[in-house]
């Protein structure tokens, strides 16, 4: 399956592999932009907020403003992008990939608030694939380590006790990353939904 | 039984449902018991049952979604009682039934309103007396399954609820080196909210119960209210980032 694609954090390290694997599947990709102006569309890539390294600071010190900023915002910037591009999708088969760090899962000392976020995004996805799935629309969570996602965010202890599986030099692996989220996007995947896929070289894995 | 004897805890939202079941328990173990309650009406009766019982409690109307209000909470608990042990937050507004394509701003803040940012003030405020508290410090949130399956009827609330799983998480490694345990419930047991759901659908109490391996719907004192107990107690003192699901058996978790 391939067709229109519209992808959000285009312009981010992941965002830009995202685009060229797509777009070297034959998708006809558009960064998110105006959804006035767009037309029916197959898939809608969202990478979020992930790529901004996340300053690590103990709960205890962080203000209200900096629990928004945080927690409430990326919450919110999905669900917002959720709703247009549910006027969008194609009935049936559009598809929903969103992605989030694997500290959504773990927690993460010192990112409270933002490991929080990441995980209503992922219960939000869960949510509406069972909603949504009355309408043909299949939504999907990619999980990655933030490593990969936030180049130069500060080192973070393991969300795992063992190595990653497939060695260290796999954890932060983007292209790796891009092509299981194209896997979601396009791929031959239409059976799943609700669904979270790990890429992080072997690291994080569901219990 | 009193495990819990010499200890110190606030339960929100203790004026009624699972809340107020935690309550009782807590109290029945022998913790000094702040019932929380955003309304004294609510909250008074549940700590005068408490101290007729024999406990020791003291109501506090606590508005969990203004950080002031929960500071003010805490500080009336330590100086009446001379300390904080344990932080229950089990306060939240019930959400009605949405569409995710019809969810706003306004359902998200009243349900993260509650839910998480009570879960942050409460964390926030206690964390000094927990500290203080060492290996007995303990913060304990109330979830639900639907934070863990998701959910058909309500995503908005199973977000937050997966959200406040995962701030437990995070807290629980950010505090384990001072000893302090934070952990979740997730309950599907009796509350205000479950009768006013089986009032409108007589037949949604049996389908509930019939999904669950126990065939029943949790009481809170006697189902919920052990749990929480335990969690606060020295049993539990190597327990820590855990959510234990409590709805007889109707999620199954891998």
């Amino acid at each position: 399956m391939t067709g229109a694609v519209v992808v959000e954090g285009a312009r981010t390290p992941l965002g830009a592999r995202v685009v060229e694997r797509l777009a070297a599947l034959g998708a006809e990709v558009s960064p998110l932009g105006a959804w006035d102006a767009q037309g029916d569309v197959d898939a809608y890539v969202h990478l979020g907020p992930w790529a901004e390294p996340p300053a690590v600071r103990p709960f205890a010190d962080l203000g209200d403003d900096d629990l928004v900023a945080a927690f409430d915002r990326p919450v919110l910037d999905l669900l917002a992008s959720l709703h247009d591009a549910f006027a969008h999708l194609r009935r049936p088969g559009g598809r929903v990939v969103v992605v989030v760090p694997t500290i959504g899962m773990a927690g993460a000392p010192g990112l409270a608030a933002f490991a929080a976020a990441a995980e209503a995004q992922r219960l939000l996805v869960k949510s509406a694939a069972r909603q949504w799935g009355a309408d043909g629309i299949v939504m999907n969570v990619l999980a990655a380590d933030l490593a990969g996602l936030a180049p130069g965010a500060a080192d973070l202890p393991s969300v795992s006790l063992s190595p990653p599986a497939l060695g260290t030099a796999a954890v932060a692996d983007l292209a790796s990353v891009a092509r299981a989220v194209c896997a979601l996007a396009v791929g031959d995947t239409a059976a799943l939904t609700g669904v979270t896929l790990t890429a992080d070289g072997g690291t994080w894995m569901a219990p | 039984m009193t495990a819990l004897a010499g200890r110190t805890a606030i339960v929100t939202g203790a004026g009624q449902g699972v809340g107020e079941g935690i309550a009782r328990a807590l109290a029945a173990a022998g913790a000094n018991v702040v019932v929380a309650a955003r309304r004294a009406e609510t909250g008074e009766p549940v700590a005068a049952a408490i101290r007729a019982a024999g406990g020791s409690a003291l109501c506090i109307e606590t508005d969990v979604t203004v950080d002031a209000s929960v500071r003010a909470a805490v500080e009336v608990t330590v100086e009446r009682f001379g300390g904080l042990e344990v932080m229950v937050h089990n306060a939240y507004k019930p959400a009605r039934a949405h569409r995710l394509d019809d969810a706003d701003a306004e359902i998200w803040r009243s349900n993260a309103g509650t839910a998480v940012w009570g879960s942050f003030y409460c964390a926030r405020a206690a964390y000094p007396h927990l500290r203080r508290a060492g290996r007995r410090g303990r913060l304990i949130l109330i979830s639900s399954p639907s934070g863990v399956e998701g959910s058909a009827t309500r995503p908005i609330y199973s977000a937050v609820k997966g959200a406040q799983r995962t701030f437990a998480k995070s807290l629980a490694k950010e505090w384990g080196p001072e000893g302090i345990t934070v952990n979740c419930i997730g309950p599907v047991a009796e509350s205000p909210a479950l009768s006013a759901a089986f009032a409108g659908d007589p037949d949604l109490r049996d389908a509930v119960a019939a999904r669950t391996a126990l065939r029943r719907i949790g009481d809170p004192e006697t189902d919920i209210g052990p749990v929480a107990v335990f969690l606060a107690g020295d049993g539990a003192s190597f327990v820590t980032g855990q959510t234990i699901v409590c709805d007889g058996g109707s999620f199954m978790g891998l």
